[in-house]
């Protein structure tokens, strides 16, 4: 297979899944329906496994023009480079396991061929966004992916309990991606202003010119506005509150969406775009600090969450900041490199917590769990590989990504790598909480929940096996130089492949300083590891009751109360906006005018009706005077 | 000239017919006549036939095109009226064959070459009409219709007489050629051939129904047979609008002058007293009155435009226009009500899934809704006109706005819920009838490509 | 006529308001001129002959009308033969194969009023 027809096969088999099920899944039985639509993600993932060994240099592979003008054209067109087809192969292999998975949690599910629908035709947007060759692909695919994030997040609109709720958060995330999409649509606009193409390949040449006559101000705006458009896709402050409450989907969803690949989407489109990052250095500054400002906030609200999902929800939050803190500073490969290992250990975590809610019968309450260990033992030994990879426990795959991002911002800043040190810490903290918590102690919840527990079948619990090889091995993948030269650095030499990466400097730290880092890292972590135990384990202690909580807990639990804030500042001034101009300008000047005009028509078409009076010498009289009007108008006009 | 032959042969030929008191062969006679007739006009597209010699008419491709539509209308609505016209078995031959009739002096309008031709044409036209609408013998609305529509239809005959009188004595001439060469050549326009035109102009305005000599079109369509309403509607009005776009362009080398402020004021008055008064109308043969009066106020813009295209314009329009027609006119033979109340189509939809989808597509068509062919005839009347008169069309597309308020109001009932609703008969006629006028409507647009 | 103006109008419409004025005036004074006499017998109905005997607008029977349009119709039309007997010589054939076409017309009409008895007088 050629390089073109794989990238075809590999874009278009989810949608075709997609329409597969949308159309005759309902008349399916579950299991056909949950094969084809796995099935499609194997064999893709398969594929863009054959892809990747075959890739040699990035290739552009047009399909066809949507816009053709003389000076422009919008291009249908793929790019396969390494960048991409990494990223392919993570979307579609995490995706793949995930819908594994899913053909267990959603077993009982009434929308089930919907559901597969759903997560099909997220694949296939995804896919869109990483392997287009162009923004306007990239854009076609952000909004794709948005699409089908909102259908998911309210995936259980019509539940009787939670339905509003989860149609709310559905609503949210949509609306504040929105906003960011708005930023990253401006940013297209001044992209195609500036430079006439959308494609990458073009305009990284065109930056990469020595006599490169774009003011510094323009390139400020453009990145700015990418980085708006990545702060809404990958939750950073100030949209980032959408992703917590985006957990009332299934979980699945979270796993694979919120969690392992569209909330990179960001990153990737930051990645993507180095060349206009490199030029910028404002706004490299500014994702830094926002990068920072994230990841600490949401790693210090994670403490004091009680449901599992949004734990791991704030503890995504966090890691993303953390990525664009790496990607502030230049730091691509590494950004990527986390990316990767927080696909595996993230997905693990979310699908090894959907395993638990399913065992506790959709309950997500940590203070109603505990001792689950003894019950669901599969699940147990996996998560805790997920809460030692994420907590970056020494030589799981977290601990290298993390350490290059730490590394990086050591060679860049002292109190940058501390402040992103402390943040490791609180992640490590909340995750081990959420681990004793679940797994050890006794058990808290009803006696019913008891007589259920169960381990998960197989479909379920071998995504969880094989993640979590993934989250131990995945730190191979770009070993510190450390480890000899010619194992180390794999996936740096392969990134710098992609256009603009090979430019970007890297970072050489002596190797004394590189054992320095990673002892502290595992310090840190094996401190916070023992904390929580004495904490949780030890002393047993539970989360109080929620209108116990004082000082620091309380702004924890509350989120910081960035929800209310919000509130305050952006929703009740446009609520009150739109109230006044509904009253004003919809109620009294548009609707009155329209129901005034259908009512003169009406009423003039009443009186014109009498016209016809049926009296045959009344209707000549109107002919002769219609020629005798005719025929004064020849007159005068005459 | 053979084509008109051969149909007035089969009009003679079936009433003759009828005297065996077998009404199926009468329809037989009838059908084979006319559809002779429209291969013989479509044999003379390829290889112009000389069998018979006249000067006063000339057939050309649009002669033919109009003349092909014209016969396949009348086809049609002699396949609808049959199972009215059959329950009076004495009389079957003599309907079939004034319709026929009819359908001769439109095919004289579609080719006459000179005045005397086309006012022949025009009462052979009209007169068999006058006797058509009466014909509901028993129903004192159709006397009161036949009366209406003769009295005014003769004042008309009358004045048009009179302009054509005019303009023989501006000109000396009936010949078309001559006149437009005489035209031509007069270095001052001349008085009596300007009130002669004003004088034509009144009389095509009523034949087509345009205000303010429109009154006789709603009490005539209401009081006559289903069927005759649709005939009057379609190839009446095309015969009609043919005619003197004919005697227009070749007689008088088109409209200019005050002519054209005349038609702006006459077309603009007609969309909106059409339409207003059809928006409260109860009765759907009415409805279709009122509509047909806007429908001849859009087709007026056509002559506004002088282009060698605008037969085919206009053409166009009058198809689109027709099949709507004979669809709804079927409907309500099936429907088959004396009061014609638009209440009576309540549930219709519904309780006939198939003759209501033609019945909504032929109303969505005369509203103009792509893809369906009314569209087409509109875009294209529309889009010929708009650069020379844009105000004119920003009016007539308010028109067209408010147009689709009574026809959804239809449509609304007919798919609106109903349990005591009945299901109506229809007879493999009229069957056959909705499936061609659902091609027609769906599919029409693709053959006004082809034609234009 | 070629350098009218509205003014050109004038006297006419002087003369239409001297019409109009005029008859206006007349009907005006004729209320005042001469004695004007009021009683019950001047303001009835004047009758004078034999006392009328029903409706005037009773039913005539079909066939009066149908015999009399038919005769009409076919008078009318032989009066064409006059023109043609006069021409008779100047139109040679082609006349007598036109007024053949004619006569044909007119029996096939004839026959087909007989067919349908509209002739019958009784049935």
């Amino acid at each position: 297979m050629t390089i073109n027809l794989l990238l075809l096969s590999i874009l278009f088999l989810p949608l075709i899944g997609a329409f597969f099920n949308g159309i005759v899944g309902k008349y399916l039985s579950k299991s056909i329906v949950g094969t084809i639509a796995t099935g499609v993600m194997f064999i893709a993932f398969f594929l863009s496994f054959v892809l990747f060994t075959k890739l040699n240099g990035p290739e552009v592979y047009s399909l066809f023009s949507v816009i053709q003008l003389s000076d422009f054209s919008l291009n249908f067109s793929l790019q396969a480079d390494t960048l991409s087809v990494w990223m392919t192969m993570i979307v579609t292999g995490v995706g793949a396991l995930i819908h594994l998975f899913s053909m267990g949690y959603m077993h009982e599910d009434k929308g089930y061929y919907k559901f597969f629908t759903y997560l099909n035709l997220f694949v296939f947007a995804m896919l869109i966004l990483v392997l287009g060759s162009n923004y306007f692909m990239l854009f076609f695919g952000w909004e794709g992916v948005g699409i089908c994030s909102y259908l998911l997040i309210g995936f259980h609109y019509s539940d009787e309990q939670k339905g509003l709720a989860n149609s709310l958060a559905a609503r949210k995330a949509f609306i504040m991606n929105r906003i960011g999409d708005l930023g990253l649509l401006i940013a297209l606009f001044m992209i195609l202003a500036q430079f006439g193409t959308l494609e990458y390949r073009e305009l990284a040449e065109k930056m990469s010119l020595a006599d490169l006559s774009v003011s510094t101000w323009v390139m400020f705006g453009i990145t700015l506005c990418l980085f708006i458009g990545a702060t809404g896709k990958s939750a950073q402050i100030p949209l980032f509150t959408w992703l917590p409450d985006a957990m009332a989907g299934p979980t699945p969803v979270s796993a694979l969406i919120h969690a392992a690949t569209m909330v990179t989407a960001g990153i990737f489109l930051v990645v993507r775009s180095n060349f206009f990052f490199e030029k910028a250095p404002h706004t490299q500054e500014i994702i830094l600090y926002i990068g920072l400002a994230t990841s600490l906030i949401a790693a210090f609200i994670a403490i004091k969450q009680n449901d599992i999902k949004k734990v791991l929800a704030y503890s995504t939050v966090s890691q993303l900041g953390f990525i664009f803190v790496s990607l502030g500073m230049g730091g691509y490969v590494a950004a990527m490199f986390h990316v990767s290992t927080h696909a595996f250990f993230k997905a693990l975590l979310f699908l090894g917590s959907g395993s638990v809610i399913h065992a506790m019968h959709h309950e997500q309450d940590i203070r109603k769990m505990g001792a689950l260990k003894k019950y669901i033992p599969i699940t147990h030994i996996t998560f805790l590989i997920g809460t030692l990879a994420i907590a970056g426990f020494p030589f799981l795959s977290g601990f290298f990504s993390k350490d290059e991002i730490l590394a990086h911002a050591l060679h860049h800043n002292f109190v940058i790598y501390i402040l992103l040190a402390f943040s490791a810490m609180l992640t490590a903290i909340y995750m081990f909480r959420l681990y004793f918590l679940v797994f050890h102690g006794e058990f808290r919840g009803s006696d019913h929940q008891k007589s259920h527990l169960h381990e998960s079948p197989l479909n379920m619990t071998l995504p969880l096996m094989i993640l979590a090889v993934l989250s131990v091995i995945g730190g191979v993948l770009n070993l510190p130089s450390l480890f000899g030269e010619g194992i180390s650095h794999w996936f740096t030499h392969l990134l710098k492949q992609t256009d603009g990466l090979a430019a970007v400097a890297d970072i050489h730290l002596v190797q004394s300083k590189i054992i320095i880092l990673m002892l502290t890292a595992s310090i840190v972590t094996i401190v916070a590891l023992i904390f929580t135990y004495i904490l949780y384990v030890k002393k047993q202690s539970r989360p109080v009751e929620d209108n116990q909580l004082t000082g620091w807990s309380k702004l924890s639990f509350n989120k910081l109360y960035f929800d209310e804030i919000y509130h305050f500042l952006f929703v009740k001034p446009i609520e009150l906006l739109s109230e006044l101009t509904h009253n004003i300008l919809d109620v009294s000047i548009l609707n009155k005018s329209f129901y005034k005009v259908a009512y003169a028509f009406n009423h003039s078409g009443q009186l014109i009706r009498k016209w016809q009076n049926g009296i045959v010498s009344s209707y000549l009289l109107w002919m002769v005077i219609g020629i005798v009007v005719m025929l004064f108008y020849y007159l005068i006009k005459k | 000239m053979e084509a008109i032959i051969i149909l007035f042969s089969t009009g003679i030929v079936s009433l003759f017919i009828a005297m065996t008191r077998k009404p199926i062969l009468v329809l037989l006679t009838a059908l084979i006549g006319v559809t002779v007739t429209a291969i013989v006009m479509s044999i003379n597209w390829y290889t112009p036939m000389q069998w018979v010699k006249y000067d006063g008419i000339e057939t050309d491709y649009f002669t033919i095109i109009y003349g092909a539509t014209a016969t396949l209308f009348s086809f049609l609505f002699i396949l609808i009226g049959y199972s009215k016209f059959s329950k009076e078995v004495y009389h079957t031959g003599d309907y079939i064959a004034i319709l026929i009739f009819s359908l001769c002096g439109a095919l004289c309008l579609f080719s006459f070459t000179d005045l005397f031709m086309f006012f022949i044409g025009l009462e052979i036209l009209s007169i068999p009409m006058y006797v058509m609408a009466g014909s509901n013998k028993k129903n004192l609305l159709s006397s009161e219709a036949a009366m209406k529509y003769f009295f005014t239809g003769s004042f008309a005959t009358g004045v048009l007489l009179f302009g054509i009188a005019c303009v023989y004595g501006a000109l000396g001439t009936f010949q078309l050629k001559e006149m437009s060469e005489a035209i031509a050549a007069m270095k001052n326009s001349s008085a009596l051939l300007q009130v002669g035109m004003i004088l034509i102009l009144a009389g095509f305005l009523f034949k087509v129904g345009a205000v303010p000599f429109h009154f006789w079109g709603p009490d005539v369509y209401s009081g006559s047979p289903n069927v005759v309403t649709g005939f009057m509607a379609t190839v009446v009005k095309l015969a009609a609008f043919c005619g003197f776009l004919r005697l227009f362009q070749l007689g008088f080398n088109g409209l200019d002058g005050f002519f054209v402020e005349i038609l702006i004021a006459v077309s603009v008055l007609t969309m909106f007293v059409g339409n207003l008064s059809a928006l409260r109308q109860t009765k759907l043969k009415r409805l279709i009155a009122y509509s047909s009066i806007t429908h001849v106020g859009y087709a007026l813009i056509c002559l506004l435009v002088k282009n060698e295209h605008t037969p085919a314009y206009l053409w166009t329009y009058f198809f689109a226009y027709g099949f709507s027609i004979v669809a709804l006119i079927t409907v309500s033979m099936i429907v088959n009500d004396e009061n014609d109340d638009i209440d009576r189509y309540k549930a219709f939809a519904r309780t006939n899934p198939f003759a209501g989808f033609v019945m909504i597509l032929a109303l969505l068509s005369l509203a103009g809704v792509p893809p369906l062919v009314g569209f087409f005839g509109k875009y294209l009347v529309f889009s010929s006109a708009i650069e020379q008169y844009p105000v004119l069309i920003i009016i007539a597309l308010i028109n067209s706005g408010i147009a689709i308020y009574y026809y959804l109001k239809v449509i609304l009932t007919a798919i609106s819920k109903d349990d005591n609703a009945e299901k109506s008969t229809v007879s493999p006629l009229h069957a056959i009838v909705l499936s061609i006028s659902m091609f027609g409507l769906i599919l029409g647009g693709f053959v006004t490509f082809w034609v234009n | 006529m070629t350098n009218s103006s509205y003014s050109d109008y004038f006297p006419i419409l002087i003369q239409a308001g001297v019409a109009l004025g005029f008859v206006l005036a007349v009907l005006w004074v004729t209320h005042f001129l001469g004695p004007r006499l009021k009683s019950k017998v001047k303001n009835s109905n004047w009758e004078c002959g034999i006392e009328s005997d029903g409706n005037a607008r009773f039913p005539v029977s079909i066939r009066y009308f149908m015999a009399a349009i038919l005769f009409v119709l076919f008078d009318v039309e032989v009066i064409f033969f006059y023109p043609y007997a006069v021409n008779f010589k100047e139109l040679e054939l082609e006349g007598l194969y036109a007024v053949i076409l004619f006569v044909a017309f007119f029996l096939t009409g004839f026959f087909y009023v007989l067919k349908k008895g509209a002739l019958e007088w009784e049935k």
